[in-house]
Order: structure tokens, then C-alpha cells, then sequence
């Protein structure tokens, strides 16, 4: 184990962990900017359209594109006569699945909170070590992971 | 750093380089860190949303670099990162790893510039390996 190595990437992130703790109003609000994108992001799936989905939907809704914008970068909530009108504007109609929610993470992919791994790549050594500490939370790794071309860092 | 999904197959890492950076970045306050949080939780369950995270595949050497973007329209600020995989040792199952690799300030227009499209260019050509 290479604690030197802990201790230097632990003094090279400050305050990361602390990242991952929001508090509940913090949360509350990141959970309904999550229900919001997963509506966007069936919408961005199904229209195909890599540009201009936000124009056509300003102007099927009567919106601007600002306004659109604003929803898609989690600036604005959206709201459910703006979902149905979306609806409308790409003859879509949304199917809400739930999950009991230690069973999300399974059916949608969702991380389970304070789960934090420490991934380093450096270009000097071709090994890689994991040094694994446990939390009540989670495991937290370090691995010393190489470029393959140290040239290119 | 690493971020792991119990049951999925998508895990975020940062190169060590840019690590310092990319941390001072996204902690410097609660609006950095919650865009950053959406992202990643965005990435993580594989959600369509590119106007926060968009693949930037200007060439076929780049068909695996990504950005997230960070208040396009405002500060347009993007960490460049690079879609890699490996296979899950337990699972046999493939694992995506999204390596942050490069903060980028003020992206100054909707296209690329030389700048953005030489960085681009470099982390395309970034590999990494692990044991």
C-alpha cells in the first residue's frame, strides 16, 4: 500500500468528498432537476434530431428558445402543462415507471450516493495499485493508472 | 477519482493531471457544484441531454471525446472528457468510463475554435491503461 500516494492525491482534492454532500434542500432540488432531465432526455431520444429540437419546440409551444435553453441546462424547471404541450409539439406521449428507490439503481442506472473512487492516471509507471478504505458509505479506491503514451501528457 | 454505479455499467474518473484543476473548478461554489452533480448523475444514468453533456466527434480519431458543458450562454466554460471502457473482472460485463481530462474557460463561440479543436485533438489521441 502506498500511502504517500493517499496523502498526496487527498492534499490534491481538498474538499472533494464534500462534493457529495448536499444538504436536503440541496437534494430536494437536485432530485427535481433529475425528474426533469429524464422527461428532456426522452424527448431528445425519440425527436432524433441532433440541432434544432429546442427551435421547434419554442415554436410549437410559444416559447423562446431562451426559454427552452434555460429547462435543458436545469436553469428552470419545467412544468406539466409545459410537458403536455411538448407532448403535443412531438405527437409523444410520456410513461412514468417507478421503482422502489433502493431498486432505481438497478433499473435506471442511478449511483448510489457518496459511493467515491479515486481514479489517477500518471504517465511514469506502467503498474497499477488499488488501495481500498472503507466507509460506512462506501469504498473509496485510489488506482495509479498509466497513459499509454506518456508523450501525449 | 472514480465514481462507481452499483449495478451499472458507466464510471466517472479525472485524470490526475487535470485533477487539482477540475476540483477547484467544480468546489469553488453551490452553483458550480450542482451543475456538475446534474452531469454526472446525467452521464451516470445514461440520460439524452446535450446541452450539458455532448459528444465531440469532429473526426473519427474523436468519436470518443465528450464535453460537459458548464452554463453555455453564460461563462461556456466545458471540461473535456474521453469516453474509454473496460471490462468489469466480477461481471464480465463492460464497464464505460468517462475520464475528465481538460477544464476549458470561456469557450468564446458556438463553434470550435483552433484551441478547442487542438484540445479535442489531443485527448483523442490519449489512452490509458489499468491493470
Amino acid at each position: 500500500m502506498n500511502t504517500d500516494r493517499i496523502d498526496e492525491n487527498e492534499d490534491m482534492a481538498p474538499g472533494f468528498d464534500s462534493l457529495f454532500n448536499l444538504s436536503s434542500e440541496e437534494e430536494e432540488k437536485h432530485e427535481a432537476r433529475m425528474i426533469m432531465y429524464r422527461f428532456l432526455s426522452e424527448m431528445e431520444r425519440v425527436s432524433g434530431q441532433k440541432r434544432g429540437l429546442k427551435t421547434k419546440l419554442a415554436g410549437s409551444v410559444g416559447k423562446s428558445k431562451s426559454f427552452i435553453t434555460q429547462l435543458f441546462n436545469g436553469d428552470k424547471l419545467v412544468s406539466l402543462s409545459m410537458l403536455a404541450r411538448f407532448q403535443k409539439a412531438l405527437g409523444i406521449k410520456f410513461k412514468i415507471t417507478a421503482y422502489p428507490a433502493d431498486e432505481f439503481d438497478r433499473h435506471a442506472g442511478h449511483q448510489p450516493k457518496y459511493s467515491v473512487n479515486f481514479f489517477v492516471g500518471i504517465g511514469a509507471s506502467s503498474s497499477a495499485e488499488t488501495i481500498a478504505v472503507s466507509t460506512s458509505d462506501s469504498v473509496t479506491q485510489v488506482q495509479i493508472i498509466e497513459k499509454a503514451d506518456p508523450q501525449l501528457s | 477519482m472514480r465514481r462507481r454505479r452499483e449495478h451499472g455499467n458507466v464510471e466517472i474518473a479525472v485524470d490526475v493531471e487535470a485533477m487539482k484543476e477540475i476540483f477547484e473548478y467544480v468546489g469553488q461554489d453551490s452553483r458550480h457544484k450542482n451543475k456538475f452533480l446534474d452531469i454526472v448523475a446525467i452521464i451516470m444514468e445514461g440520460l439524452h441531454n446535450r446541452a450539458l453533456y455532448k459528444r465531440e466527434d469532429i473526426s473519427k480519431e474523436a468519436k470518443d471525446v465528450t464535453a460537459m458543458r458548464f452554463f453555455v450562454g453564460q461563462e461556456n466554460d466545458r471540461i473535456y472528457c474521453k469516453e474509454i471502457s473496460r471490462m468489469d473482472a466480477a461481471t464480465q460485463e463492460p464497464i464505460k468510463i468517462v475520464v475528465l481530462i481538460a477544464l476549458h474557460l470561456h469557450k468564446k463561440s458556438e463553434t470550435l475554435s483552433p484551441v478547442e479543436i487542438g484540445i479535442i485533438n489531443k485527448i483523442a489521441r490519449y489512452e490509458y491503461g489499468q491493470d
